[in-house]
């Protein structure tokens, strides 16, 4: 070790930015796919994803919005929670077979609080508001009960929690036959009745003037108010010919005057429905979607911005590869989430309908911003704190002005959500400068905790002053070039594509130009072999007139070999991406589909040129790539309003533009960024390679995305009829539920106990890790997690058999073992777990869509299983092995 | 003033006598050797020292105070840590995890307290550095260290951890030669920086370079305290055996060794 770390001595955060944590030159260097190979879910994502693509090819509903949404709803409510805790547990090293069983049981035991009548026994006739903590607060007791037992007398969990099992399983049947002679306890909606029935008894109680006005409106929906209100049982007594009245009132043109009504009495209702209806928004809220005609054209977008911005994110991860041992991954994470943010927005934007401005978009990016608002509230106000107490050195304050990214975000996401709402220029131009304007505030953020500043202005000015004479000089004389070439064939590349596109735009027709007479398999090998082969050839021929460069050849040639030298990754991306396209025109091609084509591949030429022109300026002259950099993004803008004035298509006029002005923008804020910020102190080669060729990929496969779906839409998509899909809100519980699991298991110091505990129990409490309380902790979170699937339940199902729940534990288990979580304890992630909770669904769902029978769902379950554990296993000794 | 003394210390467990009238000290800056064969009562001995267990009769003082320690953690408070045979690893997790697990650093405030990851890993690397051990990799699984490593991982976290009074366990016993010569440097290494040692063997010619003073267990009683100027290696040997015990092997060796040549000659002589 060398000497500056053995002196820097034990004053933990002092100084952090020249301590000398660099990570160990021993090291070798591993990319970032190497690095998720050892990680305990990889196993379950492959896996996921191979289960998807193939119910997705033998059956058509499954990959529709609506099969989505039936995973998403049976992947979420009971499993993926249930299987998120279970994991949990079994990380620490242990089992609760209980969990099944009491889903079901707090179910029961929430309706059995609620309901005034039920049976014989009645029910406690509690408040919502009371009867949720009261039976969160007996789960509690459950997961602290069965932790204790299992601590106390030492005994194998299985066996105390197949004794809870039991106990619950009964006291479930034995309770619900008891109370309502039924196997099943029910109707948590009969509080609305209720209200609705307290209601019309308290509209005779305000004023005379109001009374007056509902009598009105009471008349015109048929309904009188001398009617006497009988118990609530008789459903088909006079009150329920009343409700039916009102209901019926409802379906016809009386609407308006019951909306009157309703608006009128909700303070009754309020009071009277024990929370129901708030309480219901937040457990089974459910949001209807158009479903969309989800034909390869969005699967094209979908996969395309997908994949696309999480290279990116990867990028960017890559390239904080060395400075990220030293300040931490303060800075990043605002960013990652800002792109996080607008993937999902896009997303969102790409499942919504076509033509109509999406308010869905705008909710979920409000939400998101305001969740960043709150952290960056917290983070500030963590400041405040730090600042009046002592011992926090720069990791506190650079994480303070990292916090600075925030806002920057938050302002973006408006900007994007304003471009996608509005149809106007004007409404553009503010969304694309929101855009600008929040990402250069992010930037700035993260530069700040990340980087250092360039010293003084002038320097800064002088070197504007260089790089502009170097670019008059590069123009006139391209013989001297090391730039210009690429530049210039940057320019014309994206000109003639973005051109390209607006004329062929002008034809909007769906005529087929080219009908294939081949086989489509024949042109799918080709477009492989001349794509892959044209990536090779001009790799091997980059590398060997590189190496070939002497003082004599002429700079044209060296610039050309060059350029071929350092592209050559990207021109392999290129080409694998343009057979990609021609996937999609396997039997027919459109002229929007050919346009696509030009589109992508022109763009994609211009991207791999200027980034290679970029890359090459900034080793001269680092503020030179500012310029160029700022060059292209006033072409960009320019090409937008070009396309905004001159386009016929008004689909292609309004998303192209806004598309553009937001793309010029990003590249403007880059520059200024990157003219503010110097570069990273410490390169590490390898790992700035491969950032920059996963940057590029990344824009690439975005690019593709968004041209596949601005360029290539036919006129029958926008005619197709839409039918509608419900999207449940226990996703985002479950969404939830998991992220804030798996912050807890690797961030915190109970996540790190949860480990020791089932890694070597022994050991953790020779350390002076409290064991016991660790693990009754972790019985009381399965338990509270079945509290929380039991209330989803009740407010999804409003009655709940006896038997909800029984039996499931193991699928919970199953599911947290197909996601790479070790039976035997010390090992696993939560985020796997989630994953075998999709895989679960989706043999749930796709078997029966696949019309097969639904009795085989086991056997595939099985084999999943066995396969999982297999592949796990060799996944993480290869891996392991090349550590 | 003794950094730690024990005077007289017994444990019974019901009618079984398994420590009596044991006396020793540590000081500060010195490695106390304690020795004996298989069942001695060394891990009863340092069962007490730890405070899983509690002494029936006798002092101890700690830093001249009479102490008695209801739990582990009460003795590592007052900073006796002790290193166990099986070290008291997770062999799952990383080593920085390892290091400062039961101890993390946090940032925030609960519940949103988090694990300070990078400042514990440099902490981690740095201690290490500081024994002299040099590790790659504060992400590495601790099972997939060598056992010398794991024993340097465990010292430093102790040492880190503020400890004055380091108890080890039988640090060499399963090591090989080589290994064992980096786990006897890690404890001189602990020593020169102020600890008092407490070094549990049953191997004397471990103890004896490493040594200051030496304390011989032989089934629950001492056999012995003596200072490295008060004994040689070859009469420690001696003495752990419990001395008349010891010739009697010697000399049943002798006897079989004499058998087993004669029995060579007898073959060599018939072919």
């Amino acid at each position: 070790m060398s000497d500056t770390t053995a002196d820097a001595g034990p004053q933990p955060q002092e100084g952090s930015a020249q301590s000398s944590s660099a990570p160990d030159e021993r090291l070798a260097y591993r990319g970032v796919f190497q690095r998720m190979l050892i990680r305990p879910e990889i196993g379950a994502a492959i896996g996921a994803v191979a289960i998807w693509v193939f119910f997705w090819a033998v059956s058509v509903p499954f990959g529709k919005a609506g099969g989505a949404a039936s995973i998403l709803d049976v992947a979420s409510s009971p499993l993926g929670i249930m299987a998120v805790a279970v994991a949990m547990l079994m990380i620490g090293g242990e089992f609760d077979l209980s969990t099944g069983a009491a889903t079901g049981a707090f179910g029961i035991l929430l309706v059995l609080m609620v309901r005034d009548v039920l049976g014989d026994s009645g029910g406690w006739g509690l408040s919502l508001w009371i009867a949720i903590p009261l039976s969160f607060l007996a789960a509690l007791l459950l997961g602290w009960f069965n932790g204790t037992v299992v601590d106390r007398t030492g005994l194998p969990s299985f066996i105390v929690t197949l004794g809870s099992f039991f106990v619950l399983r009964g006291a479930k049947l034995g309770y619900s036959k008891q109370i309502v002679e039924q196997i099943q306890v029910g109707r948590l909606d009969q509080l609305l009745l209720q209200a609705d029935q307290e209601r019309l008894i308290g509209l005779r109680v305000i004023d005379e003037a109001e009374g007056a006005q509902q009598q009105a409106l009471l008349d015109s929906v048929g309904v009188t108010m001398d009617t006497p209100v009988p118990g609530l049982e008789d459903g088909n007594g006079t009150f329920g010919a009343l409700l039916d009245a009102v209901r019926n009132a409802t379906a016809n043109d009386n609407a308006r005057q019951l909306e009157e009504l309703a608006e009128l009495s909700r303070p009754f209702i309020d009071r009277s429905d024990k929370g129901y209806s708030t309480l219901n928004d937040i457990f089974a809220f459910e949001w209807i979607r158009n479903e969309h005609i989800w034909e390869w054209r969005d699967w094209g977008y979908t996969i395309g911005v997908v994949a696309g911005l999480s290279l990116i994110v990867l990028a960017l991860y890559e390239l904080q590869f060395k400075r990220r041992a030293n300040i931490g991954t303060s800075g990043v994470l605002p960013v990652f989430g800002g792109l996080v943010v607008t993937a999902v927005g896009l997303v969102i934007l790409g499942a919504g309908t076509i033509s109509r401005p999406d308010n869905l978009l705008a909710a979920g990016i409000i939400a998101a911003t305001g969740l960043a608002v709150i952290a960056a509230g917290a983070l500030t106000v963590r400041r405040y704190l730090h600042r009046f107490s002592e011992g926090f050195g720069d990791t506190i304050a650079s994480l303070g002005r990292g916090a600075m990214a925030l806002p920057g975000i938050v302002i973006a996401s408006v900007g994007v959500a304003m471009l996608h709402r509005t149809d106007s220029v004007g409404g553009n131009t503010i969304g694309a400068l929101l855009i600008a304007a929040g990402m250069l505030i992010g930037l700035v953020g993260w530069g700040m905790g990340r980087y250092e500043r360039i010293g003084s202005l002038g320097s800064m000015t002088d070197d504007l002053a260089d790089a502009a004479a170097d670019l008059d000089d590069e123009v006139t004389d391209s013989s001297s070039s090391s730039f210009a070439t690429p530049l210039i064939v940057g320019v014309v590349a994206a000109a003639v594509g973005v051109l390209l596109a607006w004329r062929m735009d002008s034809s909007n027709s769906t005529d087929v130009v080219v009908e294939w007479s081949l086989n489509g398999w024949l042109m799918f090998f080709i477009a492989l072999v001349v794509s892959v082969g044209a990536g090779m050839y001009s790799s091997i021929r980059g590398e060997r007139v590189a190496s070939e460069l002497t003082a004599g050849d002429t700079a044209t040639s060296r610039a050309l070999a060059v350029f071929i030298g350092t592209a050559r990754r990207r021109l392999v991306t290129m080409g694998i991406l343009s057979f990609l396209v021609t996937i999609f025109f396997l039997d027919q091609a459109t002229v929007q589909g050919a346009r696509a084509i030009f589109f992508v591949m022109l763009i994609g030429l211009a991207m791999v040129a200027l980034s290679s022109a970029v890359g090459r300026a900034r080793t001269t002259r680092p503020a030179m790539g500012s310029v160029l950099l700022i060059l292209v993004s006033v072409g960009l803008a320019g090409l937008a309003f070009f396309v905004r004035a001159q386009s016929t298509g008004p689909k292609f006029r309004t998303q192209a533009f806004s598309v553009l002005l937001a793309i010029a923008a990003l590249v403007l804020v880059w520059a200024l960024a990157t003219m503010i910020f110097a570069e990273r102190n410490q390169h590490d080669e390898r790992a700035d390679g491969f950032g920059r060729t996963l940057a590029v990929m990344g824009s690439l496969a975005v690019t593709f995305g968004l041209a596949v779906r601005l360029l290539a839409v036919t006129q029958a998509e926008l005619d197709a009829e839409i039918t509608q899909t419900k999207f449940s809100v226990r996703v985002l519980w479950f969404l939830a539920f998991t992220a804030i699991a798996t912050w807890v298991l690797g961030r915190t110091k109970f996540g790190s106990w949860t480990f020791a505990v089932g890694g070597n129990k022994d050991a953790a409490r020779q350390v002076g890790v409290p064991a016991s309380r660790t693990k009754t902790q972790l019985f009381m979170l399965t338990a509270g997690a079945a509290w929380l699937v039991g209330v989803l339940l009740s407010f999804r199902l409003n009655t709940i058999q006896a038997s909800t729940g029984d039996g499931e534990e193991f699928e919970y288990i199953i599911a947290a073992v197909v996601g790479g979580n070790a039976l035997t304890g010390g090992r696993g992630s939560t985020l796997g777990a989630a994953i075998g909770a999709f895989i679960m669904a989706m043999s749930v769902q796709g078997i029966p869509s696949a019309r097969w029978n639904s009795d085989w769902r086991f056997v595939f379950v099985g084999s999943i299983l066995l396969l999982a554990v297999i592949a796990n296993n060799y996944i993480r000794a290869q891996a392991e092995a090349s550590r | 003033m003794a950094l730690l003394e024990l005077r007289n210390i017994s444990k019974y467990y019901g009618n079984i006598i398994a420590l009596q009238g044991v006396t020793t000290e540590v000081n500060a800056g010195e490695v106390t050797c304690v020795l004996g064969d298989n069942g001695a009562g060394k891990s009863t001995f340092i069962k007490i020292l730890a405070g899983v267990h509690q002494h029936d009769d006798g002092d101890f003082l700690l830093e001249g105070d009479p102490v008695r320690f209801n739990s582990p953690r009460e003795a590592l408070d007052r900073g006796i840590a002790a290193v166990y045979q099986d070290l008291a690893m997770v062999p799952l997790m990383s080593v920085w995890r390892n290091f400062f697990l039961g101890s993390e650093p946090t940032k925030g405030i609960w519940p949103f307290e988090w694990i300070d990851r990078a400042g514990a890993k440099d902490i981690a690397k740095e201690e290490m550095a500081k024994m002299g051990i040099d590790i790659r990799d504060t992400e590495q699984a601790v099972g997939t260290l060598s056992g010398g490593e794991r024993q340097s991982v465990a010292i430093a976290r102790a040492v880190y951890f503020g400890a004055k009074v380091l108890i080890l366990d039988e640090p060499t016993s399963a090591l090989g030669v080589k290994q064992s010569g980096v786990v006897l440097r890690y404890i001189v290494e602990a020593a020169k920086r102020g600890l008092g040692v407490i070094f549990i063997t049953h191997n004397p010619s471990h103890a004896y370079p490493v040594g200051d003073r030496f304390l011989i267990l032989n089934r629950g009683k001492s056999m012995g305290n003596f200072a490295k100027s008060e004994v040689t290696q070859p009469e420690l040997t001696q003495l752990m055996s419990g001395g008349a015990e010891m010739e009697q092997l010697q000399h049943e060796l002798e006897e079989a060794i004499a058998s087993k040549d004669s029995a060579a000659r007898d073959r060599a002589s018939a072919s």
